[in-house]
């Protein structure tokens, strides 16, 4: 028995020993690694949050090369599996969102658009989605501090919060954008000044915990020019698109020399309306290739996606829809209409062609749903709809109740 | 020991929730608009998780206040390490925390590993056993004085002296409750 043993070993020792020749000795990519260093991004040179022309790359790649990206959580936070509310409400959003970059590409000039295929991404083994007071769609009527933690595989994710929910694994990069130029900086701030000064949530330039701090920070270089990483622009950045699965490819519009490509904040998994506020946010690696087309910039002036198979791979094999439209008790103003200071609005019981209001209608009808059917208490419901229900767009002609739905993977159910 | 009896400072702390909201508006350094929503309806109490014990006490404050002082409906906030109560602090997204005396003291001065958020001013509204419950100087008057009348006297501060030294100054409306003065007028 012993010398079968020994027999055996030589045997698996010989088959080894011509291991020298099996395909992991052959490469031929080119790998550009931009690693984490730190806790926190405040503590790492290959990290920012907010942006600006003059934030410097940390590295330069060709086209074609693989750049791999380690990347932190949206909140850059320091939220654990056995993290709870309290620790939600310590939380400090100066620090949003940390950004891994910026990377020079070779070759790229303003006026050029750079097509990112997104290669691959390896997500931590934790995750959440939270509920913060203030924020989030219907941030009237959820207005605690939430949190569920989730683990997290390349299948799927689970949490002892959610019993008996199963999300499947469809992650993407919830921002990857490009460094704007001078002239988009000076436009893109006057807008969002004009909407502020109009009551409408533009959040203006904010030194304090701004990295990188020699450009950004309270004695910056251009500290009342670095924009905000919340809203999505023309460079991309927050943009939370969930089709934007593994291998398909992001057209963005080349605003500076080396087009300064960063990525952050993935999204483990997410509907379409993220409309806690938050996705699955997880950090990852997160490999990308770039090829550049020269002077397509003069036709793509914002971010557009080619794409094949992956919008049909993340759609449910079961759903339950409702169908929303823009009604609403006479006397209430929602949230994202209160800007408006109308008068009118708030006698209204139905609005014309008000997608947004569908979209409440639709997203309020489905909690209900939620919570009758599948038992889910209101913030789980909510919680749920942020990351496995869809809004959707039924249509905008019927005038005045343009329809928007709410589906549900109803396959995150475990049988 | 208080001049004033805790319950009949109570019976006024009804209207600490509005004006806890007025004074959580000022803090414009928060980067969500939205986010005010929160802070202006909730005394947030910090504490931190590098001292385990600290997350007890404050649950133990906010269970007080909400006994005693239900209209601050008050939180816990549980920040990872101490920087993080002094970033929340020194930008005004939060007023009022439980720290030792060490730490207060090197957060007053803006030493050691609270260096990056500089000094930042704080009053001490009470001990609480070997910690501090602090808050920022311009925590309003009234509102230290509402906070100290809810927690004095009870099992969290049985016996307060306001001549007994502390790493940070006494918020004056905290030594107002303790001396027996009237509440402050509203700020």
């Amino acid at each position: 028995m012993r010398a079968l043993f020994v027999l055996g070993a030589v045997a698996v020792s010989g088959f080894i020993g011509t291991a020298a020749a099996d395909t992991s000795e052959s490469k031929w990519q080119t790998r550009v690694v931009i690693e984490k260093q730190g806790a926190h991004c405040v503590d790492d040179p290959n990290c920012f949050n907010r942006y600006h022309p003059d934030i410097p790359a940390v590295i330069r790649a060709n086209p074609g090369d693989m750049i791999i990206y380690h990347t932190r959580d949206a909140l850059d936070s320091d939220l654990t599996l056995d993290s709870n509310a309290d620790d939600l409400a310590a939380v400090d959003l100066n620090f949003v969102h940390p950004m891994t970059g910026p990377v020079h590409i070779e070759g790229a000039e303003r006026g050029d658009v750079i097509a990112v295929t997104l290669v691959d991404i390896e997500p931590d083994e934790y995750g959440y989605t939270v509920i913060v007071p203030g924020f989030g769609f219907l941030r009237d009527i959820y207005t605690e501090p939430y949190l569920v933690n989730w683990k997290l595989s390349r299948t799927h994710a689970v949490s002892d919060q959610m019993p008996g929910i199963r999300v499947p694994y469809e992650a993407f990069m919830g921002s990857v954008g490009v460094l704007p130029g001078q002239p988009e900086v000076e436009s893109w701030l006057e807008r969002e000044r004009l909407l502020g000064e109009a009551g409408g949530v533009a959040l203006p330039p904010q030194p304090i915990g701004a990295l990188p701090s020699a450009v950004c920070g309270p004695e910056g270089s251009g500290k009342d020019q670095c924009l905000r990483t919340i809203p999505p622009r023309e460079n991309g950045g927050n943009m939370d698109v969930q089709q934007m699965q593994i291998g398909t490819t992001l057209l963005l519009p080349c605003f500076i020399e080396g087009c300064g490509l960063f990525v952050g904040d993935v999204h483990y998994a997410q509907g379409d309306g993220e409309v806690s506020g938050t996705a699955i946010e997880t950090g990852a690696v997160v490999t990308v290739t770039v090829d550049i087309r020269k002077g397509e910039g003069a036709f793509i002036k914002g971010p557009e996606v080619e794409g094949g198979a992956q919008i049909k791979n993340i759609e449910p094999s079961k759903f339950y829809q409702t169908i929303g439209l823009p009604l609403k008790a006479a006397g209430e103003v929602p949230p994202p209409h209160s800007y408006l200071d109308s008068q009118k609005i708030a006698d209204l019981t139905n609005l014309s062609e008000d997608l947004t209001l569908a979209a409440r209608d639709a997203l309020i009808k489905m909690i209900d749903y939620i919570q009758r059917k599948h038992g889910l208490t209101a913030e789980q419901a909510y919680i749920l709809s942020s990351v496995a229900v869809d809004l959707r767009i039924g249509q905008v002609v019927d005038v005045p109740n343009y329809v928007v739905t709410a589906v549900l993977n109803e396959d995150v159910f475990a049988e | 020991m208080c001049g004033r009896t805790r319950r009949q400072a109570l019976g006024l702390g009804l209207r600490l929730g509005v004006g806890a909201g007025a004074a959580l508006l000022l803090s414009g350094h928060t980067p969500y608009g939205q986010w005010v929503v929160y802070r202006k309806k909730h005394l947030l109490i910090g504490c931190h998780k590098a001292d385990p014990g600290a997350y007890d006490l404050a649950k133990q404050v906010v269970a007080q206040l909400d006994a005693h002082l239900p209209a601050a409906k008050s939180r816990v906030a549980r920040a990872p390490h101490a920087g993080r109560l002094a970033s929340l602090l020194a930008t005004a997204q939060m007023d009022v925390a439980t720290l030792s005396g060490s730490e207060a003291a090197a957060m007053q001065a803006g030493s050691g590993g609270f260096a990056p958020y500089g000094p930042v001013a704080l009053r001490l509204l009470l001990p609480l056993g070997d910690r501090l419950l602090i808050a920022r100087a311009d925590f309003p008057e009234r509102h230290a004085w509402l906070v100290t009348a809810a927690l004095a006297g009870t099992d969290l501060a049985p016996e307060i002296q306001t001549a007994q030294e502390a790493a940070v100054p006494w918020h004056p409306g905290s030594r107002a409750f303790l001396e027996g003065r009237p509440e402050p007028g509203s700020d």
